[in-house]
């Protein structure tokens, strides 16, 4: 057993022994108690109907991104050699526009609570969000230049990964699309429950897709399909026409012809810019086995990691502080970190450690890629435990 | 009559099957709770919460074989909101020791056990969550990340550095004892 392998039991045995082996039974009496005062949520058409589990979207979406993100991590390794700062940057044949980035000054420096990401040239084709019982997570964009950003199914990784297609793909995703009738108009498409039928309870997040309109406006199209047959409910051709085509979307390799892609090979998904996260907390161990301190890291930008972004909670541990810096900027916080021997924690997630010695205190620095045209999500500061 | 058909009833409003299935997991709820916050008063809060938000939103949960990870992220978000309210209420909190140790403890162990306990009140309550989850529920990496709803970079960063601070309180711990034992010689 390794050295690793016996601290870890000593942790699992010492965390049994903590454990109160049964809960107080005035526990269980109070919320029960507070249950019998408490309805159930039925109300709205999202949470009225259904009772089956994963819709067949969300599987092929699972098997989708395992697909590119086994080939990214593939491609990672080969290009292991490379640093973190590099590794951003994928330059993919006929990909120069995508991967020109707005270049200020580094000597500008300046204070990143006041940095907005840089839009990107490419406008928007589409977006795909899928959902489960904790909420929407994002699937696929496809921008009009061809890139295609894919996302790890969530708790597998958080890696997104980008491809290329030539305007013949986009050509043939457009008329996938026009083919379902339902991309020029917002719409909810939900199970309808048969007269007389009493159906099963049901909830979660539905399916969602962003269409652009020409007019620079966006369609939103939601919809659940039920996988129970027609027992319970009315027939849904929308939600079985949208559900289709997420799955091609999700399975462009199997049909879109070689030359409908530019790039087919997944490379790590380049943003316009990233959330910076900030964590500092009090370290309990050896002084010796805390990262390169923090004065020793060459920060690009005004205030210094202290003054970085903003505080995101007044009280409590760890103190958070977060901001939003583009593409360069992030670049250039990545290359100060490598340089100044920053512990890298992950090798697909830009994550680093660094301590403060005088007040023993560990302090991570999580850079999270922003997928274009979306809001800057700093609000929720690096903790989704929060609701 | 076993957990899935007490969640299908449960779930069409039956409040007698929810009091068998509350029974059936408030031991669990209640062990995690006290862990990750370190406080009995709030461990009963949070799980309180916990059994009236399952119930509530019971109907929501799109397929019943998720339940137990639906309700640990339940109780993961309620120890989160407990321990901001109390902080807001309380900013010296009080963390107790959770429970005696067994009388088998050797007195090395006994010191062991103090040491990882303050260990663990250092660290902040999403990396205790995190070595709770994996640790004592023995949830993988990817399923502590599920459960917590972070990346799994992140997940793996919480154990990776919540292990390194407890295995460096231990061996600070060992280090003054034979500073001691080294002085008195």
């Amino acid at each position: 057993m390794s050295r690793n392998d016996d601290f870890d039991h000593v942790i699992a045995s010492w965390l049994r022994r903590q454990a109160p082996p049964q809960a107080p039974d005035r526990v269980l009496n109070a919320a029960l108690g507070r249950v019998a005062s408490v309805s159930q949520k039925r109300s709205g058409p999202r949470r009225l109907f259904g009772g089956n589990p994963v819709t067949m979207l969300t599987r092929v979406a699972a098997v989708a991104a395992a697909v590119a993100f086994v080939a990214f991590i593939g491609l990672q390794l080969s290009n292991l050699n490379g640093t973190v700062g590099s590794s951003q940057s994928p330059s993919p044949s006929g990909s120069t526009e995508a991967t020109s980035s707005p270049s200020p000054s580094s000597s500008v420096s300046p204070s990143a609570s006041s940095i907005a990401p840089q839009p990107t040239d490419a406008p928007l084709l589409l977006r795909l969000w899928l959902g489960n019982e904790a909420g929407a997570y994002h699937a696929m964009t496809v921008l009009e230049d061809g890139r295609v950003i894919t996302t790890a199914d969530p708790g597998s990784a958080n890696a997104p990964v980008e491809r290329r297609l030539a305007a013949a793909g986009i050509q043939l995703i457009r008329i996938e699309l026009a083919a379902t009738g339902l991309a020029d108009r917002s719409a909810d498409y939900f199970p309808i429950a048969k007269p007389g039928v009493e159906p099963p309870p049901y909830g979660g997040a539905p399916a969602k897709l962003e269409v652009a309109e020409d007019g620079g406006g966006t369609v939103v199209i939601t919809w659940f399909l039920h996988n129970s047959g027609n027992a319970y409910f009315e027939p849904q051709p929308e939600a079985e026409a949208l559900e289709a085509f997420g799955q091609r979307l999700l399975t462009l390799d199997e049909w879109l012809p070689a030359d409908a892609w530019a790039e087919s090979n997944p490379v790590p998904y380049a943003p316009e810019a990233y959330v910076v996260r900030i964590e500092t907390q009090a370290w309990g161990g050896s002084l010796d086995d805390l990262g390169p301190e923090t004065s020793s890291v060459s920060w690009p930008l005004a205030g210094g990691i202290d003054g970085f972004g903003d505080l995101m909670n007044e009280t409590g541990e760890p103190s958070v502080r977060c901001g939003v810096v583009d593409a360069n900027q992030g670049s250039e916080i990545i290359d100060a970190l490598v340089a100044a021997g920053a512990t890298q924690t992950d090798l697909t997630y830009p994550a680093f450690a660094l301590g403060k010695r005088a007040s023993v205190e560990l302090v991570t620095i999580d850079l999270e890629p922003i997928l274009p045209h979306t809001d800057a999500p700093c609000a929720s500061p690096g903790n989704l435990l929060a609701p | 009559m076993v957990q899935r058909e007490l969640i299908e009833l449960a779930m069409k409003g039956d409040r007698d099957a929810f009091s068998a299935l509350a029974a059936s997991v408030v031991d669990r709820l209640y062990a995690v709770a006290v862990l990750i916050l370190r406080d009995h008063s709030m461990a009963d809060d949070a799980t309180q919460e916990t059994i009236v938000r399952v119930w509530r939103d019971l109907p929501s949960l799109r397929d019943p074989d998720r339940f137990d990870a639906w309700v640990r992220r339940l109780l993961l978000n309620a120890c989160h909101e407990e321990g901001r309210r109390q902080r807001r209420r309380r900013p010296e909190m009080t963390l107790l020791p959770i429970h005696e140790p067994s009388v088998a403890d050797t007195s090395s162990a006994l010191a062991d056990s103090d040491a990882l306990e303050r260990g663990f009140r250092r660290l902040s309550s999403d990396h205790r969550a995190a070595m709770v989850l994996h640790h004592y529920l023995g949830l993988s990496i990817p399923e502590v990340a599920d459960a917590t709803g972070v990346p799994l970079g992140t997940a793996k960063s919480r154990v990776h550095h919540a292990t390194r601070a407890l295995r460096a309180a231990l061996e600070a711990d060992a280090r003054g004892a034979d500073n001691m034992r080294g002085g008195t010689a």
